[in-house]
């Protein structure tokens, strides 16, 4: 089956899938090459990251968004330098008005065009139900499994299910946790190789309740409606994913906010991590405001490379004084 | 009075003011010499030469006399709309209301380049968390925080969706200042697919029908705010006025484009021209004035084109400039070194391409956010800047790179890759910082090896 790679929340894994392809949702680690465009000053090291991968993945097709300028511009950078079928999928800024709505459907339906065109099947609506239950079954089971996994495995079960759709299980269940300080890591994509993060907090007697970055919890879709998932699943589908996840790139982006405060309450959350890629105008320019926001202790990890060589010591120190803060 | 071409120190534009104005004051109620400006904490231009015609000195009085405008406009209870990162559409509506004055915030990017970082904007970003690694546009938050450079106006609009991503996180984080924004989407441009109905746009891009409707219907809630903000409904008859007006601007423009990018001499510096062009994207706050000043400016300039002199040395070298230089004096140094502006790409080409006349007035001023040279592709705008070189003759291109902007390090490549594919002209990617005077050394050696390589390919 071939695989279409992309890492954006907005994109649906349904989409992909009811079309008979592979959706795999990726993280980028470092030292991946530079098989893809230069490093260039200024270009987040994500995006440039997230191509180099893409391109080792062997995919059927690339789908970037415009969730970012950044990754609208790196689609047409890779374009140009890749036979690999790329698209470009416009997830509008805006999200409240019926314009807004209206572009991300249009753009559904000519992602599904170009699917077909690059080895898709095009899929009756009775198809696209069943796959969408499918995956809000396995959405809810993985949620599920934070009350008996580490916050690493718990999110490391997310991003295995955005890269493959199944759920590994066989992670050992987490013992009964007690007095750990719990703390929401927020922020953009992580990389695959830094989730040592988790490591570091649970070492200095904190727990990540709460993984707010755009890999994590965040930007799971809420749940498919039963009547409109029979009735119209594009739409529903186009609903669960446009209409609730909450970004940094939205705007306004008062869903984040509002969202954060819920998730704060709920699971008490004492202190929040901030990681952020440099070049990330969007979560840079967030940070203050989400400090001021919070009221809480906030401690932010911005390097390029949080555990390069140099920087893994100066990020646990950083992160074990940020813990006895809390304390 | 006439005289032979000439660019000017401040003083010496001083002393020439005295001269020509000892009698009487200039024409227009916003006159005065340029020390006043200087005198006022614009000291950028205590470093800057200067066009020495009175045409110039009007076009200088009018941007710099901007900020009094706004306010009288505010005083006399005119309502101010704050235009957000179109850069050119949303004023084209505002201006169909007589009660209504737009203006871009976004200016403030000038800000510190005009008074030498005296405002303190970029600290105040600073302290707001954007930092140096943001364009320059981030003096905007300072500028509304210390309320110091332009009215706060009563309606802020910006466009979101296909746009840099500094802007937007600048914009949402002076939303976050208690400033409420009405945000409208501008979709990434993208070339018609098959069986897509395809819609020509102004510079002569294509853009599905589909994507044309989505700014119209996005136009339309601009609309119904301005009219909640006057009073009075926005018709048709009201927007084809304004759509004439703007036009009318576009077209002296193109005029002075025209003159000054293709006569020999150079007839008129590169800074004039940075200047006059930013007048196509709001009028600055008057958009009859505008037109008279650009009459003014046209008819300085024909007439030197008709004299055959210039401000430059014959054989200085045809230059095409990519995106707006952070500090003005750049324009200056072009031209020390030996080269001339010969064409520009400051980011605002659609502002300066006229908005068809033929088409229901929100149809057309659809279609002219679309052609937007940031919200398409890097090799649209490539393509465009080829065209342009080619109409006025360009001999080499200079692509300036914008501190901190997001989408510099990949459009540049993009750009730069695709002149090469498609011409042999020399070119230069060089940065410019808000202040340049501590790289001035290098820039100008940097322009100066540009200038040699193309005069040696002649
Ligand atoms: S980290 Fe930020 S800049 Fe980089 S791709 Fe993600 S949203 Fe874009
Ligand atoms: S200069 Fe570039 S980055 Fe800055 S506001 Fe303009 S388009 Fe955006």
């Amino acid at each position: 089956m071939k695989r279409i790679i992309y890492s954006c929340p907005f994109i649906p894994a349904e989409w992909l899938a009811a079309h008979g392809l592979h959706p795999c949702r990726i993280l980028p680690g470092h030292g991946q090459g530079h098989d893809s465009p230069d490093t260039l000053a200024g270009l987040c090291q994500y995006a440039r990251l997230f191509s180099n991968c893409a391109l080792r993945e062997s995919p059927g097709a690339i789908v970037f968004s415009t969730l970012c300028d950044q990754m609208r511009r790196m689609a047409e950078l890779l374009g140009r330098q890749t036979s690999i079928p790329i698209f470009l999928f416009n997830v509008p800024s805006t999200w409240q008005s019926p314009a807004a709505r209206q572009i991300y459907l249009h753009e559904l339906v000519r992602l599904g065009r170009f699917l077909v065109t690059h080895g898709g099947v095009e899929p009756k609506q009775e198809y696209l139900s069943e796959v969408m239950k499918s995956y809000d079954r396995k959405r809810e089971q993985l949620k599920g499994l934070r009350q008996h996994l580490s916050a690493r495995q718990f999110s490391e079960a997310i991003v295995n299910f955005h890269r493959s759709g199944s759920i590994e299980t066989n992670a050992n269940p987490k013992g009964i946790e007690v007095d750990k300080l719990p703390v929401a890591l927020l922020g953009g994509p992580m990389f695959a190789d830094i989730f040592e993060i988790f490591d570091l907090v649970a070492q200095n007697g904190g727990d990540i309740a709460l993984d707010a970055t755009e890999s994590g919890e965040r930007t799971l879709p809420d749940r498919f409606n039963p009547t409109n998932l029979e009735d119209n699943p594009l739409d529903e589908l186009a609903h669960a994913y446009f209409g609730t996840i909450p970004d940094v790139s939205r705007r306004p982006n008062t869903l984040l906010y509002e969202w954060l405060d819920r998730m704060i309450r709920e699971r008490g959350i004492r202190g929040i991590i901030i990681r952020y890629n440099t070049w990330c105008d969007l979560w840079h320019a967030e940070v203050s405001r989400l400090k001021e926001h919070a009221g809480l202790p906030v401690l932010t990890l911005h390097t390029e490379n949080t555990y390069a060589p140099g920087e893994r010591l100066r990020t646990a120190t950083r992160i074990e004084a940020f813990m006895d803060l809390l304390k | 009075m006439t005289c032979k071409p000439a660019r000017l120190s401040l003083c010496q534009w001083d002393q020439r003011y005295e001269e020509l104005y000892a009698s009487a004051p200039p024409p227009y109620p916003y006159g005065g010499p340029l020390c006043t400006h200087a005198e006022d904490g614009d000291q950028r231009l205590t470093k800057l030469l200067f066009d020495n015609s009175e045409a110039a000195l009007r076009l200088w009085n009018f941007l710099l006399s901007e900020e009094d405008r706004l306010q009288s406009a505010r005083d006399r209870g005119k309502k101010l709309v704050g235009a957000m990162k179109d850069l050119g559409t949303v004023p084209v509506m505002a201006y169909a209301l007589p009660e209504v004055v737009a203006f871009y915030p976004d200016g403030a990017w000038w800000i510190p380049c005009v008074m030498e970082l005296s405002a303190g904007l970029l600290s105040i970003a600073d302290r707001m968390g954007i930092d140096e690694t943001f364009c320059p546009v981030r003096a905007m938050l300072g500028a509304f925080e210390t309320q110091a450079h332009f009215p706060i106006p009563d309606l802020l609009i910006c466009s979101v969706g296909a746009t840099c991503d500094d802007f937007s996180a600048i914009a949402q984080r002076l939303a976050g200042m208690g400033h409420p924004i009405l945000w409208w989407e501008i979709p990434h441009r993208r070339f018609p697919e098959a069986g897509e109905e395809a819609v020509t746009l102004p510079g002569g891009l294509q853009a599905p029908r589909s994507q044309v409707e989505v700014v119209r219907t996005e136009l339309e809630r601009i609309k119904s705010a301005f009219k909640g903000l006057a009073g009075v409904p926005l018709t048709d008859e009201m927007l084809e006025l304004s759509i004439t007006k703007t036009n009318e601007v576009r077209r002296l423009l193109d005029r002075l484009r025209y003159y000054a990018y293709t006569a020999t001499p150079c007839p008129l510096p590169a800074l004039e021209m940075l200047i006059a062009e930013m007048l196509a994207i709001h009028f600055c706050s008057d958009q009859d004035e505008c037109v008279r000043v650009l009459e003014q400016l046209v008819e300085e300039v024909r007439s030197r084109v008709i004299e055959g002199t210039g401000v430059l040395p014959e054989d200085n070298v045809r230059v095409f400039w990519v995106n707006p230089v952070a500090d003005l004096r750049a324009m200056n140094l072009l031209e020390d070194c030996g080269g001339r502006l010969c064409g520009t790409e400051f980011l605002f080409c659609h502002a300066l391409e006229p908005i068809p006349e033929d088409l229901p007035p929100m149809e057309a001023l659809a279609c002219s956010a679309l052609a937007d040279p940031m919200v398409g592709s890097a090799a649209d705008r490539a393509a465009r800047i080829l065209a342009e070189i080619k109409r006025f003759g360009a001999e080499a291109v200079a692509i300036s790179r914008i501190p901190g902007a997001s989408h510099c390090a990949t459009e540049g490549t993009i750009i730069r890759d695709y002149l090469q594919a498609s011409m042999t002209l020399p070119i230069l990617e060089i940065e410019i910082p808000p202040i340049c005077d501590g790289m001035a050394a290098s820039i100008k050696n940097r322009l100066r090896a540009l200038v040699e390589t193309a005069r040696s390919q002649r």
